[in-house]
């Protein structure tokens, strides 16, 4: 039962990352470079034409596969840190910048890339990051939890603080839901990782308390939206903003992935990662036979699109391996 | 640190001196910086050669400055985070109509923390830009307040911090300003920044960071024969030299020394605060070299222009201010904080003055009957802050009015995109 629950975590993650409307750009990444500068065109044209027709990811010239729904960057990492996971971390990211120059990666990964290689090392390489609260660990501690392991060694190699904190608290949910089954329980197990002072800490509560007075995931959305999002900043891929998101959705949810992961896409600033790990817990919950089978088709094949040497990559089968 | 004030410089001895040397010089770094903001290095070279002349009014970084002071002259050592944050919703939020001009995103994060209710220290926790120069850039008027005590400097002005920032923002702020207290002390600028990095934890991003900027200038200084600093040369009013190779290879050095490659935006606290104090000791706490070096570097050119200035401008004095960028530091235009329009720098030095001697159990002595002689007064018709010591009158309607930035879409964030 554990490992189809195993299984449920890294296909959650896969569903809820192809998902959000982020995936398509980040898999336009594999057309070639002025295609996406066409489109950078078209998003000024819009604006200089004052036309509210906006530009979505095409293929001119080009082949429509990387265009089809399917997972992205989240997936990806997820994958790289389940094929390494047994290397010690800081190595595992300069083995990975030594053999994959083309990768593509978060701000936070990519600085601590090059901290990594002016000779930062870890804690300081997450620390020294712009960065350091996003949650590029947190994607990566959906391994670490689902197979038991301590997620901490590899957070702090491109993230601190909330960064950090995130993958602590997604990797005990995951764990608990492994173990479990249960949302109520894996979103207790984070909470017992964030402390009430920090940013996270603070909005899982605010998240989850949200939620239950909504009742619904769907009928949560506006609520999370007012309370959590501050419409601020210029990325939206901040732990202690889509971890929150992902626990309080899971919850109300009561694991059901199919109604936790399509709200958490509605909060559009959050898509690119708030479904993805939405899609973790709830998949962990709920086992890999619980996901449609459309969509774990549809969600299984990775596209190369930020770690061009996974193209092709089965996920499932790679986490057949695993469990 | 208080003892190190014997060695003063006679002619820059008094407090009041040093806290108009330390605002103007925050005020023309940030006026100067201000149209080299988020330029590249070579851009800046290429359009200006080296940038000397002010040509537009300062920006967020003066007016932020003097709404720090007005605390402080409220509160004193007294000051407390929720004392900020009752300043912020009673003189900040209400004139926010439509767009909140010059605001870089820890500013409108922390407004729209405090308008969900938050306190501090979450308002500057919950926002994603904590760690910006959004406190650097305000934090010397907490040294000028605690002149020889970097300590009390810096513990004061994270109680300001705690408000907008956090982590390594907050560590920010404390580094300027403890500079700052030790440069009113007349310490020279190698132990101004000693001061600076006794006031952050050794393991922190800014420690890390300022510490490989140093080593940078010291790298230069030994690679130049003694006399040719490369950022030290005299420069002259209209000077728009060529700056040498070796001046532009400090220039390359520095960047690739503190700042961050993968991000696009430039107001990253140890990035800033790093550059600033590099720029002060390549310019061997001379205003005017420190200043022009600082605004050299791009990135977030006034801001590192401003700390630069008021460190330099502390250990110099008013004196050491050049005449002609003094002469165009008016009265701020309140673009950013409209609580602040029509303040000075001089005269919110003063004010600062006023009230570090009241708040001093015992006062220096020969410093204190200066200052009292020139204290401003208490209260004053035309100023509607009861609360706050007038400015002379002349100070609101004498000098060219400094236009605080433009506030087109884009324009006015302090955080636009880098390069």
């Amino acid at each position: 039962m554990s490992g189809d629950r195993i299984r449920g975590a890294f296909a959650g993650l896969a569903v809820g990352d192809a998902v959000g409307w982020p995936a398509g750009r980040h898999r336009s990444a594999l057309h070639a470079p002025w295609s996406r500068r066409l489109h950078r065109e078209l998003d000024a044209f819009a604006e200089e034409h004052r036309v509210t027709t906006l530009p979505v990811p095409f293929a001119l010239n080009q082949p429509v596969a990387p265009l089809a729904l399917g997972p992205s960057d989240d997936a990806e990492w997820l994958a790289w840190t389940a094929l390494t996971i047994d290397r010690p971390r800081a190595a595992a990211f300069r083995e990975l910048r030594e053999h994959s120059k083309d990768l593509r990666a978060r701000i936070s990964v990519a600085t601590a890339l090059d901290n990594l290689a002016r000779g930062v090392e870890p804690p300081a390489s997450g620390h020294d990051n712009p960065h350091h609260f996003d949650d590029a660990a947190a994607v990566r501690a959906v391994a670490f939890g689902a197979l038991g392991r301590d997620p901490a060694e590899d957070a702090r190699v491109t993230n601190a603080g909330d960064g950090v904190l995130g993958a602590l608290a997604m990797a005990a949910a995951v764990a608990a839901a492994v173990a479990t089954g249960s949302a109520g329980q894996a979103v207790e197990a984070a909470l017992a990782v964030l402390p009430d002072d920090t940013a996270i800490g603070h909005n899982a509560r605010l998240a989850i308390e949200t939620a239950r007075a909504a009742g619904d995931p769907f009928a949560a959305v506006p609520a999370l939206d007012a309370a959590l999002l501050d419409h601020v900043y210029s990325y939206a891929v901040g732990a202690a903003q889509t971890v929150p998101v992902a626990l309080a959705l899971a919850e109300v949810a009561g694991g059901a992935l199919g109604r936790a992961v399509p709200a958490a896409a509605c909060l559009a600033p959050l898509a690119d990662s708030a479904p993805a790990l939405t899609g973790a817990i709830t998949g962990a919950c709920g086992g890999f036979e619980a996901i449609p089978e459309g969509w774990t088709a549809s969600a299984r094949t990775l596209a190369g699109c930020c770690l061009p040497h996974l193209a092709g990559t089965d996920l499932i089968e790679l986490t057949e391996e695993l469990v | 640190m208080t003892s190190r004030a014997a060695v003063t410089r006679p002619e820059a001895a008094t407090h009041r001196d040093r806290a108009r040397g330390c605002l103007l010089g925050l005020a023309a770094g940030d006026a100067l910086g201000a149209p080299a903001e988020n330029l590249t290095p070579a851009e800046i070279r290429r359009r200006w050669g080296r940038l000397t002349e002010i040509e537009r009014g300062g920006t967020d970084d003066t007016e932020y400055a003097i709404f720090a002071s007005s605390q402080l002259v409220r509160h004193g050592h007294a000051l407390t985070s929720a004392d900020v944050a009752a300043a912020y919703r009673a003189e900040v939020l209400p004139r926010i109509t439509g767009p909140m001009r010059g605001a870089g995103f820890s500013e409108l994060g922390t407004v729209e923390a405090l308008r969900r209710g938050l306190e501090p220290p979450m308002t500057g926790l919950v926002h994603q830009h904590g760690w910006s120069d959004g406190l650097a850039m305000r934090a010397a008027p907490y040294g000028i307040f605690c002149p020889g005590d970097p300590a009390e400097a810096a513990r004061l002005v994270e109680e300001d911090g705690r408000v907008s920032q956090s982590g390594e923002g907050v560590l920010g702020g404390r580094a300027v300003a403890g500079a700052v207290a030790a440069a009113m002390a007349g310490l020279p600028p190698r132990e101004v920044v000693a001061a600076a990095l006794s006031v952050v934890p050794e393991d922190s991003w800014t420690a890390r960071a300022v510490t490989r900027a140093v080593t940078v200038v010291d790298q230069a200084r030994q690679d130049r024969p003694a006399g040719h600093d490369p950022s030290s040369a005299q420069v002259r009013p209209g000077d728009a030299r060529e700056p040498d190779d070796a001046e532009a290879a400090l220039v390359e050095a520095l960047h690739e020394a503190v700042v961050v490659r993968h991000y696009p935006w430039t107001d990253v606290a140890p990035e800033a605060v790093a550059l600033a104090l590099a720029a002060y000791l390549a310019g061997d706490g001379d205003v005017e070299a420190s200043v022009t070096f600082a605004v050299s570097l791009g990135r977030d050119a006034d801001t590192i222009g401003a700390i630069a200035g008021a460190v330099a401008g502390a250990g110099r004095g008013e004196g050491g201010v050049p005449a002609r960028w003094a002469a165009r530091i008016g009265p701020v235009a309140g673009t950013c904080l409209p609580v602040v329009a029509g303040r000075h720098v001089l005269t919110v030095a003063d004010e600062l003055t006023a009230a570090a001697n009241h708040h001093r159990p015992t006062p220096e002595a020969g410093d204190d009957s200066r200052v009292s002689a020139d204290a401003v007064p208490e209260t004053g018709a035309g100023d509607d802050r009861a609360d706050l010591p007038a400015p002379p009158p002349a100070d609101r309607e004498t000098g060219p009015r400094t236009g605080a930035r433009a506030d087109g879409p884009g324009g006015g964030s302090r955080t636009a995109k880098g390069q």
